[in-house]
């Protein structure tokens, strides 16, 4: 074995040149491959993370027009949703645990000198969980509130930064009172602002946010939380129902699809694992074809490598050589230069994914009115790494093994007949 | 008999089938020193492949040492090779990337002795051929004479029953040439090694004890040589 090495070791030393040459299409694969496949997760984490609720048993309820003329309602009359709805969504199955409404609505906050607008819904305590709002400080809206109609609000850090002209030390923004619209609010907490957002999102109390708007305003949304639908047809199959039966509750045509928009994180959820895989999967296949292009370049140089070599076989076969212990040293060789190289590239790869965590996938991109991370936790799994740089050595073996084959096979004579 | 040919046949089939040997008979004994003399296209290059196992034969029979070489696979064509047969070319046929003891150690290496014993082995034979200031050095670094040594310490070195020199000269000025010759000579005398010596000059086939003349594709003349007084050249020792 150590022989081997030996004989592998001069006969690159000699060839430094066509060394290199492969071991940087070899590493160059790898490279490719491994920053591929790192960049392709972190987009799908950032998909993910962006998306990144938790609650999944959950329906949102949004109002739209009548499609068509129904009973003497005519096409086009926009559905209009208020507590009844949220009453009667709550009763329509036993599989609703709880509907809850949103009434929101746009508005200036002003503190000061300070003025920015934001968005304000007036929502119920249970928001919170559903939405993973995470507070950076104080406390969310309570039944409390809701119960005294209380003039309190939570706004996002970033507005709390920007009303106190402090990046820093935000927090304390907490019990002053800002404006909103013409009245005083007492800011009670800050929630974080989500990675992807557009513009501010303040949340006051959906009691006070009624009193507010009794200018006929009307629910944004319900909120359904469901249980006990498993499958995608179990889903549909619902959303089905209760689309009639709201038609029917506001006398709409039952069979009108345009009257209420409904979104489903189950389905929505069961959609992004289905193009995750997808993009997983093309991820892959393009992966294979760099590694494909490594293998035809390590195929060529090794082609070549043999003819270069064919008086050198034609020498040692005269001396006693076998087909076989040549065809060996061929394919050591060939194993040797994609095994060091391909280690080299998947060490410099994986380092490539670092750097582009540490830099592309720090920041979230700005794009104006929306913030959003792209990329997050770029790099692959040591074990994808191993397992591609495998994949690349076993390749590389392949490749070497028909022009070894040539070299191994050729007749001494003409070997020896050939040019140096 | 070491050496028997019995009506050995070769023939090249190309655009133009070419009958190369024409039913070759003949015969050496262990410890003759021979040289098979011919000019270029009378067969006597297809006769040094087909004697050094690395062509092979149409019809008739070679025998070494009894066995017979026909058919052979090529593990077995390596083994022989090996173990049977030394070859001294005319361009040397040193590997470049390797040391001069590097290259005699190749044909052990084949056998499978092990590093050190081949490397004490391959230096003993350098030794011996007054090289062995120069086991270290690579052939590009050698003079024409200093690279043929070598490549005989490699045909050497695993004591094989016949060494075959394809125009061991060829490429060598007159003054080395005569070293060379005379190196052999001495190997024939004190090793009582057998050497066959293809060529086609006369002043170097004169070194040799039986001179056989291959004239297209046949054997021709046999000379006994001696007295090494067959030819012009040579006998006063300049070979050029």
């Amino acid at each position: 074995m150590k022989d081997l090495f030996t004989e592998i070791w001069s006969s690159l030393r000699q060839n430094k040149l066509r060394t290199t040459l492969t071991g940087l299409a070899v590493s160059w694969g790898i490279i490719i491959i491994i920053v591929l496949l790192g960049t392709g997760n972190g987009l799908m984490n950032a998909l993910l993370s962006n998306s990144g609720d938790t609650v999944l048993n959950l329906i949102e309820v949004y109002p739209g027009i009548t499609s068509r003329a129904y009973n003497g309602m005519k096409e086009g009359t926009p559905m209009r949703f208020n507590e009844r709805d949220i009453a009667f969504s709550e009763q329509f199955s036993g599989k609703i645990d709880r509907a809850f409404g949103a009434l929101y609505f746009s508005d200036t906050l002003s503190l000061g000198r300070e003025t920015l607008s934001s968005n304000i819904e007036g929502v119920a305590p249970l928001v919170k969980d559903t939405y993973n709002i995470r507070l950076a400080a104080g406390r969310f809206i309570n039944e409390n509130d809701l119960k005294n109609n209380s003039k309190i609000i939570v706004i996002d850090s970033n507005a709390a930064s920007q009303l106190l002209g402090d990046a820093k030390d935000y927090t304390r923004i907490i019990g002053q009172d800002i404006v909103v619209g013409n009245i005083p609010f007492k800011v009670v907490g800050i929630h974080e602002t989500e990675e992807m957002t557009w513009g501010h999102d303040s949340y006051i109390p959906y009691s006070t946010a009624r009193i507010m708007r009794t200018d006929g305003a009307w629910l944004g949304r319900i909120t359904l939380h469901f249980h006990g639908l498993e499958s995608k047809a179990a889903n549909e199959e619902f959303e089905h129902r209760y689309k009639r039966a709201m038609n029917t509750f506001h006398g709409a045509d039952p069979e009108d699809t345009r009257t209420t928009y409904l979104m489903n994180r189950y389905l929505n959820n069961q959609e992004m694992s289905k193009g995750i895989r997808i993009m997983r999967t093309a991820l892959w296949i393009l992966g294979f074809l760099t590694l494909l292009s490594g293998i035809v370049g390590v195929s060529n140089i090794m082609l070549i490598t043999v003819k270069e070599r064919i008086h050198e076989f034609g020498i040692r076969k005269a001396l006693g050589a076998t087909p076989w212990s040549i065809l060996k040293l061929i394919v050591m060789e060939s194993i040797f230069i994609t095994a060091f190289f391909g280690y080299i590239g998947m060490v410099v790869g994986m380092g490539a994914d670092i750097f582009l965590d540490k830099t592309l996938a720090a920041h979230p991109m700005d794009m104006g009115i929306i913030q959003l991370y792209v990329f997050k936790n770029i790099g692959v799994g040591f074990d994808v790494a191993i397992k591609a740089t495998l994949l690349l050595i076993v390749a590389g073996t392949i490749a070497g093994i028909i022009p070894a084959w040539q070299g191994a096979k050729v007749r001494p004579i003409e070997a020896l007949r050939a040019d140096k | 008999m070491l050496i028997e040919l019995k009506d050995v046949n070769k023939t090249y089939f190309g655009a133009q089938p070419l009958h190369v040997l024409k039913g070759i008979n003949l015969g050496i004994e262990r410890g003759e020193f021979v040289s098979i003399m011919g000019a270029s296209g009378s067969g006597k290059s297809t006769l040094l492949n087909i004697l050094g196992i690395l062509d092979n034969y149409d019809s008739g029979e070679y025998r070494i040492d009894g066995k017979l070489i026909w058919d052979l696979s090529e593990s077995k064509a390596a083994e022989y090779r090996n173990k049977m047969i030394g070859f001294i070319f005319q361009s040397y046929n040193l590997i470049g990337f390797k040391t001069a003891v590097e290259n005699v150690e190749l044909p052990l290496f084949y056998q499978g002795v092990t590093r050190h014993k081949r490397h004490e082995l391959a230096m003993e034979y350098l030794d011996r051929l007054g090289l062995k200031e120069w086991a270290g050095h690579y052939p590009n670094e050698m003079s024409g004479g200093q690279k043929q040594r070598v490549a005989i310490a490699r045909a050497l070195i695993t004591k094989p029953d016949i060494i075959l020199a394809d125009e061991p000269t060829g490429a060598l000025d007159s003054k080395t040439s005569v070293e060379i010759m005379e190196l052999l000579k001495e190997l024939n005398e004190k090793d009582k090694l057998t050497i066959i010596v293809v060529t086609h000059e006369s002043g170097v086939a004169n070194y040799t004890n039986k001179i056989i003349h291959i004239k297209d594709g046949v054997i021709g003349e046999i000379e006994e040589n001696i007295r090494h007084d067959a030819m012009i050249f040579g006998a006063d020792g300049s070979l050029k």
